[in-house]
């Protein structure tokens, strides 16, 4: 149905309500929306072959098109001839007077020729502007129009229009049996009867009560009143008619037209059609008030408040049709149509009895439910759903049924399999790693000496092995030398046990030792160290008095720095009595690095040598004499081939290097057998093991990439 | 006055501030081919794709230590992936050995999120320490890589021997890991348990490689640059060498 | 150059404390360099409380969000709340934390180190069959040839492996390829760090 159609059928009451928002323009609304299926399934209108330029289904021609048709000496059955190109086949319903439109659309017809039917529409359309605004939700589709309509604010029934406007298009759908929605309907109720419809006694018998209002009561005196714009627009309809149907009666200005007081009694005369008792009963039973559940904005309004005060002059209504005039015919394409909703907001095809209830007479005749004369039309209730239900086909639906099923897996949290370790592989780690516990605890259970150290008798250690030896036999009691442990718990024990010999070396020659660290696990390893390594062989070695613990140094290489420059600072370790370590005898002639008899650093990394290299070191010389402190490293092995550059410059920056447990072992092999020895054997068989571990699998690696490329240039 | 440590200082911003603005004249960036970084980039991808997680390993390397530097570039990754990979239903974790390391993961992650609109999405143990030994990092970040629905390893900072360990739970797991470390001992292990190993200065142009900005490219021909100069003063100073011992 | 706005006091801060590091450095300022390395000094250690910190919220957010695993959550924070508490109480250098490092920390960081090197040689052994280039080739052959030469192996020395080709490739051949990574991995150091202090590396969230 078409706009104007559908405004029209707005009930009375409704309209008396309008002023409130009479002068409230509809909103704008959105260009694109679906096209209710009912829309186009409802053929009569011929706004809609008209605006929408959708071909209307093939009805029968009504009686009042024939009647207008005979008028015109035309046959009942000729259809008018074609004037709107874009329809590719006029309405044989459609009737005469909407065909100037089609044909001012067309532009076949001068604008003169077209003002009247013309108007006749804005007085259609304006009848509905003061409600048009209430139609958020059910004036979607009337975007479809195209019609630039001016902005709307809040309509009468604010933030409910948009249900409100659902609920009388269910009304329309839903027929006279339908019963209204209780909940939904008891406050329109009490605006039916603050509008005056909660008396209908005060109609005329065989007329509804709202035409009955509008006819026999003018508007200014009427209580409630026709208003102004109401009446203007019957007026101006009036006109219109009488233009248009030149053989009807002429009525007077101000009074409703002939044609539409006839239909009271044609639709009396009407089987289906509701009389005005039914009409009664039925707004009695709709528009009972309850204050009680009334909106208090709503409550505040009174007939009077809802009605506007009659103008002085009337102003012209603005003509949507003006404007509309300009615009195209909204052509639903093909892939648009296919997605009208089915059976959503609007009421789909009437059954054959409410066609039957089409007007008889007057522009109107043929049309259902145009003018809301029957109680159908306050029959309200909710659409059965607002949601679109689509008309698909089947490869539409395997379309929609591929794409949700994309959407569906993109968004799914599917549980990432765990790829397990190919089994031989697990096989293969583990057996190596069973060899090679085996080959290292064997040897330790059996504390043999099979394994020859690395130096032979009579033969002198490395050179570097031999710096630290000779720096480590120079030492006096007096002297006092800085043990920094910068190595990891997990490496203790290579480390610890290259450095057995070297400590106990000193400790042999009465040197005392500072300890500390640049690591934080440093205070336990510096006590695990002495405990594990030298208790044994120097039970009266004793903490406090031979050696001191002085703690973490933080701050890495920045921390280093901060030793060299100032150790006392670095440093400020305080005894149980509060006094500063440094005041201890060991230490009290200490004031900066060079004054320790030598610093020897424990270490399993690289870079932490050198940043005692590159930090420390050069604080070691002394600027006047050029005598320097000797910096000695034992370290992990990982750590040899980077520390050797250091050992080799000229001037050495390290002045002896004792790495791994080769190392140990060389250095052992000059004093006395620690540690070194006793892991030997086990050092060499876990040896072995690996070398042999890295030959075959290099060579199964070698074979079997050499093999594939065989095979692939094979199949090349 | 330390003259040759401000010479290298004014070498090289003067070198990245000029091949900036010769890099916006130039439409192409001119970086040489490293594979990890393309593969890094795949796995991103597919990581933000698959909805699963990217682990960052920034390392253990104290801020005040030069190994700093190393962790600093794991960082400006970071800082690319996160803002690449932050809206994925599982986002990026950073890890880290040090305690200020994973305060600085935090910030870096935090201010990507913020970059992106995602600060109510931000969590505090995104960037976490696993561990304050250089080996209890290493098991702790195991555990996350084996639970957290990593996808893909990335360690850039500054590890040792440790690193094995992390790169042989990728490997168990079956997932890329892409490592590089400053240390010689890290990139050792590496060689031989990474899926991609980065190896000497590599770890410095991983931002580049991520497209962090005209800055970090310049840095890269700076840095290629000042290696020839060092590469070319090595060579003339053995052959130098070489001459006067001819001489003698 | 992009001039961050969002964090400019930290900025301020991060850029100021750099340059005048690098400055007191290039210049020789001792006085000023020395202070503010007392305050790094401090801060380091006191990012390791944070460090500290931050492990037991992961670790506690584990625990209160029922992850898999957390177990092991509540065996470290537990473990870490007496660990802390005998050692403030006790001292550091009592027997009981002395215990601890003893029997618990150094034997789990051992075994640790022990599963790497089981781990080291199952990588290296399989490098070749996972890629086989001229670089893994030469890994492999130069690891073996170290080993050798690094002990006794069935409790024979190899005299040329051990006395010659070992030393020479330790000190020479690695000495050599490792000054060259570490003079490109200085450089990448310097650039980071002048990245940072012209402000194009932000790590602390600018």
């Amino acid at each position: 149905m078409g706009s104007a159609t559908n405004d029209n059928d707005l009930p009375d009451w409704l309209k008396e309500l309008g002023p409130s928002g009479a002068g409230e323009a509809p909103a704008p609304q959105p260009a694109d929306e679906g096209q209710p299926d009912w829309l186009s399934a409802e053929p009569p209108a011929a706004a809609d072959s008209g605006v929408f330029g959708v071909e209307p289904e093939e009805e029968a021609v009504p009686d009042w098109l024939a009647d207008i048709r005979q008028a015109e000496g035309r046959a009942p059955d000729e259809a008018p001839p074609v004037l709107v190109p874009p329809s590719p086949e006029p309405s044989e319903e459609s009737p005469g007077w909407l065909e100037p439109i089609r044909t001012r659309e067309s532009g076949s017809l001068p604008a003169e020729d077209l003002e009247a039917p013309g108007d006749f529409m804005d007085r259609i359309q304006g009848m509905k502007g003061g409600e048009a605004g209430e139609e958020d939700a059910s004036a979607d589709w009337l975007s479809g129009l195209g019609q630039p309509q001016p902005p709307a604010e809040s309509g009468l029934f604010g933030e409910e229009s948009g249900s409100l406007a659902a609920d009388w298009l269910s009304g329309l759908q839903g027929g006279p049996a339908r019963e209204p929605a209780a909940e939904s309907l008891d406050w329109l109720q009490d605006v039916g009867k603050s509008i005056g419809l909660g008396a209908p006694d005060e109609a005329q018998p065989g007329a509804p009560a709202w035409l009955g209002d509008a006819e026999d009561q003018p508007p200014a005196e009427a209580a409630p009143p026709v208003p102004d714009w109401a009446a203007q627009a019957a007026e101006q309809a009036g006109q219109a008619v009488a233009e248009e149907f030149p053989g009807l009666p002429g009525e007077p200005a101000g009074t409703v037209p002939s044609w539409l007081a006839d239909i009271a009694p044609t639709e009396g005369e009407s089987e289906s059609a509701t009389s005005a008792a039914d009409y009664k009963e039925a707004a009695s039973e709709v528009f009972k008030i309850d204050t009680g559940e009334l909106p208090d904005w709503l409550a505040q309004i009174s007939p009077e408040d809802a009605l506007p005060a009659p103008p002085e002059e009337e102003a012209p209504r603005p003509s949507p049709f003006d404007v509309a005039g300009e615009l195209a015919p909204a052509d639903l394409p093909d892939w648009l149509q296919a997605m009208r909703p089915v059976a959503t907001v609007g009421p789909t095809e009437l059954p054959e009895e409410d066609r039957s209830e089409a007007e008889r007479v007057g522009p109107l005749a043929g049309l259902a439910g145009v003018l809301p004369a029957e109680p159908e039309i306050v029959q309200f209730g909710r659409p059965p759903s607002m949601a679109a239900g689509l008309q698909l086909n089947e490869t539409q639906r395997g379309y929609a049924l591929r794409l949700g099923e994309m959407v569906a897996a993109e968004t799914a949290q599917q549980a990432r399999p765990r790829p397990p370790l190919a089994l031989p592989q697990r096989f293969v780690r583990a057996a190596l790693a069973l060899i090679l516990i085996l080959a290292v605890a064997v040897p330790q259970l059996l504390r043999g000496k099979y394994t020859s150290l690395p130096q032979a008798a009579g033969t002198r250690p490395p050179a570097e092995i031999q710096a630290v030896l000779d720096v480590a036999a120079g030492l006096t009691p007096e002297d006092t030398v800085l043990v920094a442990l910068d190595y990891q718990p997990g490496l203790a024990g290579e480390v610890e046990t290259a450095a057995a010999g070297v400590i106990d070396h000193m400790i042999i020659r009465g040197a005392r030792l500072a300890l500390f660290s640049t690591l934080p696990t440093g205070l336990g390893q510096a006590e695990h160290f002495m405990a594990t390594t030298q208790r044994a062989e120097h039970p009266d070695y004793l903490r406090g008095r031979d050696y001191y613990n002085l703690g973490y140094l933080s701050g890495g290489a920045a921390g280093l720095l901060q030793l060299a420059t100032d150790p006392r600072a670095a440093l400020p370790v305080a005894l149980p009595d509060g006094s500063s370590v440094w005041s201890q005898p060991a230490l009290a002639a200490i004031f900066r690095l060079r004054d320790f008899a030598a610093l020897l650093v424990l270490t399993d990394d690289p870079d932490s040598a050198r940043a005692w290299v590159e930090q420390v070191q050069p604080s070691l010389v002394d600027p006047i004499s050029g005598q320097t402190t000797p910096l000695l490293v034992v370290a992990s092995a990982q750590a040899e081939p980077l520390l050797y550059p250091y050992w080799q410059n000229e001037p050495a920056q390290i002045n002896g290097l004792v790495a791994g447990l080769r190392g140990g072992a060389f250095y052992e092999a000059n004093i006395r057998e620690l540690r070194a020895r006793r892991y030997w054997d086990a050092y060499s068989a876990g040896l072995t093991v690996a070398v042999a571990t890295l030959l075959v699998g290099a060579a199964l690696g070698l074979s079997r990439n050499l093999l594939v490329r065989r095979r692939a240039g094979g199949a090349a | 006055m330390n003259l040759a440590m401000l010479v290298v200082v004014l070498y090289f911003v003067g070198a990245m501030i000029a091949f900036s603005i010769l890099s916006r004249r130039q439409k192409e960036r001119n970086l040489r081919d490293i594979p990890a970084f393309y593969r890094l980039q795949g796995a991103l991808e597919l990581a933000v794709e698959d909805g699963t997680r990217l682990h960052v390993a920034i390392g253990r390397s104290d801020i005040t230590s030069p190994q700093s530097a190393a962790a600093l570039a794991g960082l400006s990754m970071l800082r690319r992936i996160a803002t690449v990979a932050s809206e994925s239903d599982n986002p990026p974790v950073a890890t880290a050995g040090d305690g200020v390391l994973a305060i600085l993961a935090q910030d870096t992650l935090r201010a990507a999120y913020q970059q992106l609109g995602l600060f109510g999405a931000f969590e505090n143990d995104l960037g976490r320490v696993t561990g304050l030994t250089p080996f209890s990092y290493a098991a702790g970040t195991i555990h996350l890589v084996r639970d957290e629905e990593v996808s893909a390893n990335l360690l850039a900072g500054s590890f040792g021997i440790e690193a094995a360990l992390i790169a042989n739970a990728g490997e168990r797991r079956q997932i890329l890991t892409l490592a590089g470390s400053d240390t010689l001992t890290g990139q050792a292990v590496l060689f031989a348990t990474a899926h991609e190993p980065l190896i000497g200065e590599e770890l410095f142009a991983g931002a580049a490689y991520l497209g962090a900005g005209p800055l970090h490219d310049a840095s890269l021909h700076a840095q290629d640059l000042a290696r020839w100069l060092v590469a070319a003063g090595l060579v003339a100073g053995a052959l130098f060498g070489l001459f006067l011992g001819f001489l003698t | 150059m992009k001039f961050p706005v969002r964090a400019p006091v930290s900025t301020l801060v991060a850029l100021g404390g750099g340059w005048l590091i690098l400055l007191a450095y290039i210049f020789g300022l001792e006085g000023l360099r020395a202070t503010i390395l007392g305050w790094v000094v401090l801060v380091s250690a006191a990012g390791l409380l944070l460090g500290v910190l931050n492990l037991a919220a992961v670790h506690f957010g584990k625990l209160r969000g029922g992850a898999r695993n957390a177990l092991y959550s509540f065996l470290l924070i537990v473990s870490m709340f007496v660990t802390f508490v005998v050692t403030a109480w006790l001292g550091p250098e009592h027997a009981a934390p002395q215990w601890v490092f003893d029997y618990l920390l150094l034997p789990v960081e051992a075994s640790l180190v022990a599963v790497m090197a089981v781990t080291l040689t199952f990588a290296a052994a399989r490098l070749l069959s996972r890629r086989v280039d001229l670089f893994a080739i030469l890994f492999v052959a130069f690891a073996i040839l170290t080993l050798m030469g690094s002990g006794p192996l069935l409790g024979i020395n190899l005299p040329i492996v051990s006395d010659l080709l070992r030393p020479w490739l330790a000190q020479v051949l690695a000495g050599a390829g490792a000054r060259g990574i570490l003079i490109g991995v200085s450089l990448g150091t310097i650039t980071t760090g002048l990245r940072v202090l012209l402000a194009a590396d932000q790590p602390y969230g600018g």
